[in-house]
C-alpha cells in the first residue's frame, strides 16, 4: 500500500508573510531559491532539519506547513 | 481561502549547479570530442601515433580547461547572487547520485579495458579506450546531475 503524498502550504504561507519571496525563505531555511521552488511544487522532499527551518521561518508548527494530502 | 496568485513567482530557472554541469559537459565535448573523432579516423597526423595522441590529448585538455575557466567566469559574472550561495542538501543529494552513476560507468569500463581488451588489443588502443571510459564516466555524471535537477 502506498502512502499519500506529502503536500505543503509554503506558497500560501509566503503570501501571508507579506509576499515573502522564495529567495527570502531560502535564506531563512539555508537552501537555494530553486530548492524552495522544488519543495513548493512537491518535486523535492526536504530533510527534517530543513522542514523545521521552513516552519520556523513562518512561526508555525511543522504540521501546519507539511502534511499528508488526505489530511 | 486566500488568493495566492500574487506570489506565483516566475520559473526559478536553472539552479547554479545545473548550469555548472552544462558547462562541464560542454567543456568535455569541446575538448575531447575532436580528440576521439581524430582517434576514430585512425590516421596519425603528427608522425608516430603516440605523438599524435599526446599532442591531441594536450590540446583537448587545454581546450577543456579554457572553456571551463571562461564559462565559470561568465557564470559568476552573470549570476553573482547564485554563485555566492553555498550548496544545499538538494544539491548534495543530486551530486551524490550522479557520482554513483559515474562511478559505476567507470568501473564497468575499466573492467572491460583492463580485463577483456588486453586479450585482443594493446598499446595505444588500450590507452585510448581507458581515456574514453574516463570521459564517458564524467559525461554521464554531469548528465545525471542535469537530469537530477530536472526531476527534483
Amino acid at each position: 500500500m502506498s502512502l499519500p503524498p506529502i503536500t505543503n502550504e509554503i506558497r500560501t504561507l509566503r503570501f501571508l508573510a507579506g509576499e515573502m519571496t522564495q529567495a527570502q525563505l531560502g535564506e531563512l531555511a539555508q537552501v537555494t531559491r530553486q530548492t524552495i521552488a522544488a519543495i513548493e511544487r512537491g518535486h523535492y522532499s526536504p530533510s527534517l532539519e530543513t522542514a523545521f527551518r521552513i516552519a520556523r521561518a513562518f512561526g508555525k508548527p511543522l504540521e501546519e506547513v507539511f502534511h499528508w494530502e488526505e489530511c | 481561502m486566500h488568493d495566492t496568485h500574487l506570489i506565483h513567482e516566475s520559473d526559478p530557472g536553472m539552479a547554479y549547479r545545473e548550469r555548472q554541469a552544462w558547462l562541464a559537459l560542454a567543456a568535455l565535448a569541446a575538448g575531447y570530442g575532436p580528440l576521439f573523432g581524430a582517434l576514430a579516423l585512425g590516421r596519425p597526423v603528427f608522425g608516430r601515433p603516440i605523438v599524435t595522441f599526446l599532442i591531441l590529448l594536450t590540446v583537448a585538455s587545454v581546450v577543456r580547461v579554457v572553456v571551463l575557466a571562461l564559462g565559470a567566469w561568465w557564470l559568476r559574472r552573470s549570476r553573482p547572487g547564485d554563485a555566492a550561495q553555498p550548496i544545499d542538501e538538494r544539491d548534495r543529494h543530486i551530486a551524490q547520485r550522479a557520482m554513483m552513476v559515474g562511478y559505476i560507468c567507470l568501473m564497468v569500463w575499466m573492467i572491460l579495458v583492463g580485463m577483456v581488451m588486453p586479450f585482443h588489443s594493446e598499446g595505444l588502443e588500450l590507452v585510448s579506450a581507458a581515456l574514453f571510459g574516463l570521459v564517458t564516466a564524467e559525461a554521464l555524471r554531469y548528465t545525471a546531475v542535469i537530469a537530477g535537477y530536472k526531476r527534483r
